[in-house]
């Protein structure tokens, strides 16, 4: 009896761990979500638009078109539990496209991605959020502007190795007059988001790039196309993926069987 | 001592279209004014301002170099500093701000009326300006845009810069480190070491800056050479020879407290 016991309360703890993740993994989504709709960028993007409609109207056009591209496919993708590296490219380059066109020759930008890789399957806002940092946080502030360069390489193990590399400002130049943290919390959150999906291997680091900026790494092991499919199986609206935080995904999918 | 030229007035914003926005927008507003020079940031426009001395600046709040606050900030001791008008796409809290202060500011995309407002406002400091009544009134008060760049810039000069990322050397890279991530810091040699959930990093920075420029009330200082985040700590025991080590929750390694700060450990 003392074993069934033993068993039941064990259970019971990893039912409260398992939920514990699945409400800090929806709670990072919803703060994704919010993040991604931001005003600032929406604000700044419309009053372009309303600058090109008399001296440009197709490139006014163009730019509500990227811009009605980029906020769909960030809602809609906010909500999926997979997708493929492919769509991740694809509504990164509509932010991109957005961002070039509102600073111009300040923002240089291109992929370096095998279409080999395009039908990854990984979890959704894992890359985005990067290529904003990169933006906001190494583009913008730098006076002479810089170019983002996104890269993804398969590693010896099978992992996937994801690179956004910008050659902007650098996150330790000096940041007086800045009221963010140049994007540390959101990173906080994205590394606490990848931990709960993917478990402890996945890791998101930032180094130093030369002969300036900042390179975002994120590095995701390889995972068995069932323990994807297991991620992707019907779960409530928002609670999305949850695994307890010490079990990697595939072991849990197996569990599950 | 008015010069016999019309107002003048610079704009900077660092997306050119909208510069190009707020320029034709003010030809229509106020044909008078004439603007003498465009700005793609914030060093720019400061330099544009103490060549020109135009008598109005139109600063985006959000620009490279400095801020829009910025340029306001270090026009404070300048006799001539212009009448400044920010200019924000979004930013809540700079808004609330600049309304609770009766500060001008347009927001982006301009709003026609709006800014026909805001030229009668300007028009009318300006002549007051001019009239030979007026006393030496600064454009803008220095406390108050002090408060300003807090709400919405972040840390006047002068206050030592909060430490957000740490640039640390890891095996044979260099790492970026929010400091968030960052659980201990411990004095070794002329470095400390860095230590965070899953890692082990070197700056070379002294103890001592770092205490500075720590977000406050997040760690303690245990030991002349260490320094711990408190939510780490997990608990607290003696050895042998009766000092007092904390465990930490996400590594195994432990700490000992020197006895300047054995009281922190001590229960209620």
């Amino acid at each position: 009896r003392e074993l069934l016991k033993n068993e039941r309360i064990r259970a019971e703890s990893e039912g409260w761990r398992a939920m514990a993740a699945e409400r800090s993994a929806a709670q990072a989504q919803l703060q994704a979500l919010r993040a991604q709709v931001e005003p600032h960028f929406l604000f700044n993007t419309l009053a372009n638009v309303s600058a090109l409609i008399d001296r440009d109207p197709s490139a006014a056009r163009a730019l509500v078109d990227d811009l009605a591209r980029h906020l769909r496919a960030t809602l809609r993708h906010a909500r999926a539990e997979t997708t493929t590296l492919g769509e991740e490219l694809d509504v990164t380059a509509s932010l991109l496209s957005i961002m070039k066109r509102r600073i111009g020759d300040r923002l240089q930008w291109h992929f370096e991605v095998a279409d080999a890789l395009r039908g990854e399957l990984m979890a959704p806002m894992l890359v985005q959020p990067l290529v904003e940092n990169a933006v906001k946080h190494g583009i913008e502030p730098a006076t002479g502007g810089g170019t983002i360069t996104l890269r993804a390489q398969r590693e010896a193990d099978g992992g996937l190795v994801i690179e956004v590399a910008d050659t902007g400002r650098g996150l330790t130049a000096s940041t007086a007059g800045s009221r963010d943290d140049g994007g540390g919390t959101g990173l906080a959150n994205l590394a606490d988001r990848l931990r709960a999906i993917y478990g402890p291997q996945a890791q998101v680091t930032l180094h130093e790039n030369a002969p300036r900026g900042t390179i975002a790494r994120l590095r995701l092991p390889a995972l068995p196309a069932s323990a994807i499919a297991a991620t992707a199986a019907p779960t409530p609206p928002v609670g999305a993926v949850a695994r307890p935080t010490n079990e990697p995904a595939a072991a849990a999918a197996a569990r599950m069987r | 001592m008015s010069a016999p030229t019309g107002p003048r007035a610079i704009v900077a914003d660092d997306e050119p279209l909208l510069r190009d926005v707020l320029v034709g927008a003010l030809a229509s507003a106020w044909p008078e004014l004439e603007v003498v020079a465009t700005c793609a940031d914030g060093d720019a426009a400061l330099d544009a301002i103490r060549r020109e001395c135009p008598d109005v600046a139109f600063l985006d709040i959000r620009m490279p170099g400095r801020s829009g606050l910025e340029v306001a900030g270090e026009l404070l001791d300048t006799a001539a500093a212009p009448l400044c008008v920010f200019v924000t796409a979004y930013d809540e809290h700079a808004v609330d701000a600049f309304d609770r202060a009766a500060v001008d500011y347009l927001l982006k995309p301009i709003d026609p009326a709006r800014l026909a407002r805001a030229v009668e406002r300007l028009k009318a400091r300006l002549a007051e300006r001019d009239a030979p009544a007026a006393g030496g009134a600064p454009a803008i008060d220095a406390a108050l845009l002090r408060r300003l760049i807090e709400v919405a810039g972040g840390t006047p000069s002068g206050a030592p810069e909060p430490l957000r990322w740490l640039r640390a050397s890891l095996r044979d890279e260099v790492r970026l480190i929010p400091i968030e991530d960052v659980l201990v810091f411990e004095a070794a040699d002329k470095y400390l070491r860095v230590l965070t959930r899953d890692d082990e990093a070197l700056i070379r920075m002294p103890l001592k800056e770092v205490l500075e420029r720590l977000p406050a009330g997040e760690f303690w200082q245990i030991h002349r050479g260490t320094v711990v985040r408190t939510r780490e700590i997990a608990r607290t025991t003696r050895t042998l020879s009766g000092k007092l080590v904390v465990h930490l929750r996400s590594r195994s390694d432990r700490f000992e407290v020197s006895r300047p700060f054995a009281h922190l450990f001590k229960a209620d």
